[in-house]
């Protein structure tokens, strides 16, 4: 009994010391946004998909890839315009000749991966974007009759740029709410920006050698293990209680889903992991709050009107809850 | 099983503090119930001393007390006073049930922990330092009021009546004045009395006192008469004894 509870203790000892290794691979590459990395983490940990959003010319692609690279997984990167067709992500049926037959074969798309980065998402047309609401939620892409089954793990990281709204097609809510999370990427500080600078003008192709921390089944087995990560009564029902305050608020159109409750469970076991915590603790539950709930909800044309923003009302119900 | 040993040991130690502030409650109780007996000279029960009633109040509410205060545990109470145990205890609590690696790890974690916590680090220091404080100044207090006998003088009020008996009336303040003989008795009647004596002969018993009597006023005959069947045979004799006792 003794030994095996200290061979747990060190099991998650060990965990522990993965994720941080991951943060330092991830780290040779991007210079700070410590909290969007560990955001990114946690919604690989919880098998979520994550919308970013921010300015160009911040280093998305370059965060997603190097992650895909530290963690092991397949990556592939879809450009999204207004001419993408369902069938350019999903894949399509080509004719096979060979000597003796011919056939129509499946042609994988570019969604066949493990992490795919959907670079701005909102350039894309409804048609396009519903493409991927299978494929986010229910993990398979169906092409004509036939449904075929993605990679496991899979990851959609969608991003979208908050400047240029002409000529974009805003997600619906249902698909908006397909992303476990909506991160915004602020602008680095003066010195992380030197940094930058720094190394990507020092060589011509500055790619340092990352390694990779963990395989594919370790990181199936890292998605469970978040799961088990023990969570006071209390600290849950207080998640809980966050979500359903959105749906009453008098600055808010409409609230999150239940599907926000499960998420910020989920997501606040996942940053206790990574925090190197072995419980949950209100201060996750506080910091996945914004991320989870900020695209699930719409203000009032009210609050829109005296210019309040939905993180403020986060912060707010947060506060009081 | 570990875990269980923990919160078990927590909860012992959490009433154990509950049992001296419900112990120094009581004593606080009794005390203050018998001083005040003791001062407004109060008879609690007929049939049971004054000692003994207090000693039951203060026994039942030291029973009730340290239920309640039982009642009222919970590991928040250790969070709240080790910020090292703070959402970690109720964690555990919640999910003392689960096997799974991450649990272990938090109740290895705890049991760590909680090694060091102990019913010190909830014991209300300055709580306890005041009841103390008041026994004792309580117990000085009866033991001056003893020797000096600073009691309001003896009533007759009774807090709990003995049962099957007559309740005591209270003797209420009232206007008291002596009246005359003529007001209690009614006007004197005038009697006759015709040639005849009588001889009284009253006997007092009690207290001796003297009493005088003034009389003023015009001089008048008190005389009294008897009649009756016996008054013939009543002369004769008077006349034999008065003859003996000349012949003395």
């Amino acid at each position: 009994m003794i030994v095996g509870s200290v061979d747990n203790a060190e099991k998650y000892r060990k965990l522990n010391d993965k994720i941080d290794d991951i943060k330092d691979e991830v780290s040779k590459v991007i210079v700070g946004q410590e909290d969007v990395v560990e955001r990114v983490i946690a919604s690989i940990l919880c098998d979520g998909n994550i919308l970013l959003e921010s300015n160009p010319g911040m280093g998305k692609t370059k965060m997603i890839h190097t992650i895909s690279e530290v963690i092991g997984l397949d990556f592939s990167r879809i450009q999204a315009t207004p001419d993408l067709m369902p069938s350019d992500i999903t894949g399509t049926h080509i004719i096979e000749e060979t000597e003796t037959s011919t056939d129509f074969v499946f042609q994988k798309g570019p969604i066949f991966a493990n992490m795919v980065l959907v670079d701005e998402i909102n350039r894309a047309t409804p048609k396009t974007q519903s493409a991927l609401l299978e494929a986010m939620q229910e993990k398979q892409v169906t092409v004509g009759n036939q449904s075929y089954s993605l990679d496991n793990p899979f990851f959609l990281m969608a991003t979208q740029n908050p400047l240029e709204q002409e000529g974009t097609y805003p997600l619906p809510e249902a698909q908006q709410d397909r992303f476990m999370m909506k991160v915004k990427l602020d602008y680095p500080g003066t010195d992380e920006e030197r940094e930058i600078v720094e190394r990507f003008t020092s060589e011509l192709e500055f790619s340092p050698e990352l390694n990779q921390v963990i395989s594919k089944p370790s990181l199936v087995k890292m998605q469970e293990f978040t799961r088990e990560v023990p969570i006071a009564e209390d600290i849950r029902n207080r998640a809980i209680t966050i979500v359903k305050n959105t749906r009453n608020h008098e600055d808010l159109d409409h609230g999150a889903s239940p599907r926000a409750s499960i998420q910020i469970i989920l997501g606040a076991k996942a940053r206790a992991l990574i925090q190197g915590r072995n419980h949950v603790s209100n201060s996750d539950v506080n910091e996945m709050a914004e991320p989870i709930l900020r695209h699930r909800i719409g203000l009032s044309f009210q609050a829109e009107k005296e210019g309040k923003q939905v993180e403020d009302i986060i912060e707010e119900i947060t506060e009081t809850v | 099983m570990k875990l269980d040993r923990i919160l078990k040991r927590l909860k012992l130690e959490f009433l154990k503090v509950n049992l001296i502030q419900a112990s120094l409650d009581s004593i606080i109780l009794f005390l203050s119930i018998n001083l005040t007996f003791f001062l407004l000279n109060i008879k609690a029960a007929a049939g049971a001393s004054n000692l003994m009633v207090s000693a039951t109040v203060a026994t039942a509410a030291f029973l009730i007390d340290l239920v309640a205060r039982a009642r009222t545990y919970n590991v928040e109470i250790y969070e709240e006073e080790n910020p090292e145990l703070d959402e970690i205890l109720r964690t555990a609590r919640d999910n003392q049930d689960r096997n799974s690696i991450a649990s272990q790890a938090l109740f290895n974690d705890l049991e760590e922990r909680a090694g060091q916590v102990s019913a010190d680090s909830i014991i209300p220091d300055r709580e306890i330092i005041r009841k103390v404080g008041l026994v004792g100044a309580l117990s000085l207090v009866t033991v001056f009021s003893g020797f000096m006998n600073l009691r309001v003088p003896e009533q007759t009020a009774q807090i709990i009546p003995e049962i099957g008996g007559e309740e005591k009336k209270t003797v209420q303040d009232r206007d008291y004045q002596l009246k005359n003989a003529s007001s209690i008795t009614g006007e004197p009647t005038r009697i006759q009395a015709e040639a005849r004596e009588l001889n009284f002969d009253i006997q007092g018993s009690g207290e001796s006192t003297e009493r005088s009597f003034t009389f003023s006023g015009e001089t008048g005959e008190l005389s009294l008469e008897s009649s009756g069947d016996r008054i013939q045979e009543n002369r004769r004799l008077a006349e034999e004894y008065s003859l003996a006792i000349k012949d003395m």
